[in-house]
């Protein structure tokens, strides 16, 4: 790699640590309760002995490994005071700043994809076309600071995907790259289990190109991920792969995913693709098939777990954030591509002008606007998707999270009602205390603990119990925060 | 799909590359800071993983003085709880213990130790030094089916020096609401642990609705 690439790939890495803080600071809330409940409140629950925890940790369908790790991030944080909600808040900063590390990981992809193409030999033009796509991906950026299962899932896919594409390369660092493959990979199913199927495509390739000797050092590096998960469930669910089996078993085999809620066969590509690249998505679909040959790697690999995902009624947005890597790939490749024929169509130029008088000039003004169309598509594909990214949830329940925190931090608080269900609200993480919340209801109202309610502005409960003179004390986003007034008789037992 | 081989010899992965291109300070210091970053999360999970969390209810900033004759362990009266675990699925805080509420309205209102805790306990620690004279167990029988209604349990009473008052044990016991006689002279803290019984059987976890001690007060101030 040239000084000079080096230099722009730092540069890049720093972009993208500058826009994943930027993304921190606009979040708020969760995206999906998933990344509290089944993450954050049982690593809570671990240092502090309370949390509430959902119904898969009776059955065993998730490993305690990110709890664990999370719960030594958190005592950490608690050392130098940071509790509750702003351990929360510094969680997710955590998070997004460990996903820049896909930047590198994005410049290896294009890199492995463009290697050997003339005029860009060892791929390094294409390298940083997606390094940089990579920094500053709209959608990527959403997902950065999320404590989400798929978010560090998908920093190891990255890596993954950039070691087999390297190993499709041949060569002496073949096998490295395999073993790569094989750790990165099984580091990547061992947080999440099903980010196995945006491994299918990699893994068949291998087989079918029938690269043993990589295959074989990808089997070694896969041993560490499938060790620990093994381990950690032996130790915590009483058999190795118990949580893998489990999650298995109720999805596949019980087929009750789709409890959970259905969508139609299309909701992935035109909710969850087409949306997020906004309305310039037909650009971003010319790029990804300008790729051609090159990006077919990384257009397979996205595209097949968008087809098979397709197939089940039980959908979300989340299950797909981990082919974004590859869907960026694939468009920054196609930016590439179109680089490359505007400086071609300059060179075409100079062999029919030969006799022009000024050949030079206009082969050089042609070549010289290569790099700034280049970047001026790139730039309207990702402003696009940044209306794309707009419209997703940003701060999805960010007003309870916050009163959350707020009466945790009273006093006086001895039970908090809330609207909506248990797993709506940043728990007991959140609340910081040694208290019950609960889903509000008119029964509670004079119950002695229960003496803050956390609603939205519009229930109409907020009306009844100011009329019972509890006070509003608190509004934050969409929620307001009452109080029950002291009591100067103590309630008689019914 | 076939295996391409390039005439090149081995393609250099990005990361030596990048690492590469760092100056060797840089390259150190973001080795120092790595060995840091892991170093600092095996410590937090071991000192968790060694750590033994007994949570306690908050302490209330502004407390009743107690009333000789009523119940002396509720929060309005400045008591707090601390226990030896939660359980995990439900809201079954331990401060329900504590509420005043002997008869419940919903099974929300117990605590509940958590199912790998083999033997619970509940700690009611008040505002101050009190002369308890009986303490009364308001058992899952209140709400619930009887056999959920714990059979053996102790009581051990301590000064506010931490010394050993009183103690007493209690077995087959079948009331909903237990009461005993409980002769604890300057007590502050007061400890009830729980005999459960195997992992999927009715008491392998306590439940218990209600702390009540009856006695009198030694000081006319609550402890903030």
């Amino acid at each position: 790699m040239t000084r000079r690439t080096g230099q722009w790939l730092v540069g890049l890495v720093v972009l993208g640590l500058a826009l994943r803080v930027v993304a921190w600071g606009f979040k708020g809330g969760f995206h999906y309760p998933d990344e509290i409940f089944q993450q954050l409140e049982p690593a809570h629950y671990l240092r502090t002995g309370i949390g509430w925890l959902p119904w898969e940790f009776d059955r065993g369908l998730r490993p305690w490994i990110m709890p664990w790790i999370y719960t030594g991030l958190m005592e950490a944080l608690s050392w130098v005071g940071v509790v509750g909600h702003q351990a929360l808040r510094a969680v997710n900063l955590h998070n997004a700043l460990w996903t820049a590390a896909m930047i590198p990981a994005g410049f290896r992809i294009g890199r492995a994809l463009g290697h050997g193409a003339p005029g860009d030999e060892h791929g390094e033009r294409a390298g940083l076309l997606t390094a940089a796509l990579t920094a500053a991906w709209p959608i990527l950026l959403y997902f950065s600071p999320h404590a989400l299962m798929g978010t560090p899932s998908m920093v190891c896919l990255s890596f993954g995907y950039a070691n087999w594409l390297e190993a499709r390369l041949g060569g002496e660092g073949a096998q490295r790259a395999g073993f790569g493959m094989g750790l990165w990979f099984g580091l990547a199913g061992m947080v999440r289990f099903t980010s196995g199927l945006h491994m299918l495509l990699p893994l068949a390739e291998m087989f079918v190109a029938r690269r043993w000797k990589p295959i074989g050092a990808m089997a070694l590096g896969a041993l560490p991920g499938i060790g620990l998960l093994a381990l950690v469930d032996a130790v915590t669910w009483g058999r190795p792969f118990h949580s893998a089996i489990e999650h298995f078993t109720y999805n596949y085999i019980e087929g009750k995913a789709s409890h959970h809620g259905t969508s139609p066969w299309e909701f992935y590509l035109v909710d969850t693709i087409i949306a997020r690249l906004g309305p310039l998505a037909p650009i971003s679909a010319l790029l990804v098939l300008l790729g051609g040959r090159r990006s077919w790697p990384a257009i397979l690999t996205a595209a097949a777990p968008t087809i098979l995902l397709s197939t089940v009624p039980h959908k979300e947005e989340r299950f797909l954030m981990h082919s974004w890597p590859m869907w960026v790939a694939s468009i920054s490749m196609g930016l590439w591509r179109l680089e490359r024929l505007i400086k071609k169509g300059a060179q075409r130029r100079t062999d029919d002008d030969k006799d022009s008088a000024s050949p030079a000039a206009a082969t050089s003004g042609l070549a010289k606007a290569a790099p700034w169309v280049t970047a001026a598509v790139a730039l309207a594909v990702v402003g696009s998707c940044v209306y794309g990214a707009s419209q997703m949830k940003w701060r999805w329940r960010a007003g309870l999270f916050e009163a959350q925190a707020w009466v945790g931090a009273q006093p006086d608080a001895t039970g908090l009602l809330f609207d909506d269900r248990q797993h709506l609200n940043g728990g007991h993480l959140t609340l910081n205390k040694a208290i019950p919340q609960i889903k509000n209801s008119p029964k509670w109202w004079r119950h002695p603990l229960f003496n803050y309610a956390a609603l939205k502005d519009d229930d109409p409960h907020v009306a009844r119990l100011t009329r019972a003179r509890w006070e509003v004390v608190q509004r934050f986003e969409g929620i307001t925060v009452l109080r029950r007034p002291e009591r100067k008789k103590p309630r008689k037992n019914p | 799909m076939t295996q391409q081989s390039s005439p090149e010899s081995a393609l250099t992965p990005a990361l030596p590359s990048l690492w590469k291109s760092l100056p060797s300070g840089a390259r150190k210091g973001t080795l120092v800071c790595a060995a840091l970053y892991g170093a600092v999360l095996v410590v937090g999970m071991l000192a968790v993983a060694l750590g033994d969390p007994n949570p306690s209810s908050p302490a209330l900033a502004a407390a009743q003085a107690p009333t000789t004759g009523r119940d002396l362990a509720t929060v309005r009266h400045g008591a707090r709880v601390q226990v030896s675990s939660y359980h995990p699925r439900g809201q079954h805080h331990a401060i329900f213990a504590i509420d005043g509420l002997s008869k419940p309205s919903d099974r929300l209102e117990k605590w509940t130790s958590a199912p790998d805790d083999p033997n619970p306990w509940i700690e009611v620690q008040l505002a101050g030094a009190v002369d308890i004279e009986r303490i009364e167990l308001a058992l899952a029988g209140v709400k619930e089916h009887a056999r959920y209604t714990m059979d053996r349990y102790s009581v051990v009473c301590f000064s506010e020096a931490g010394d050993e008052v009183h103690r007493a044990q209690f077995k087959d016991n079948t009331a909903a609401v237990a009461k005993h006689a409980l002769p604890c002279p300057g007590t502050q803290r007061v400890r009830v642990t729980f005999g459960t019984t195997p992992k999927g059987t009715p008491k392998a976890v306590a439940r218990l609705y209600e702390v009540v001690l009856l006695g009198k007060s030694q000081s006319a101030e609550a402890r903030p």
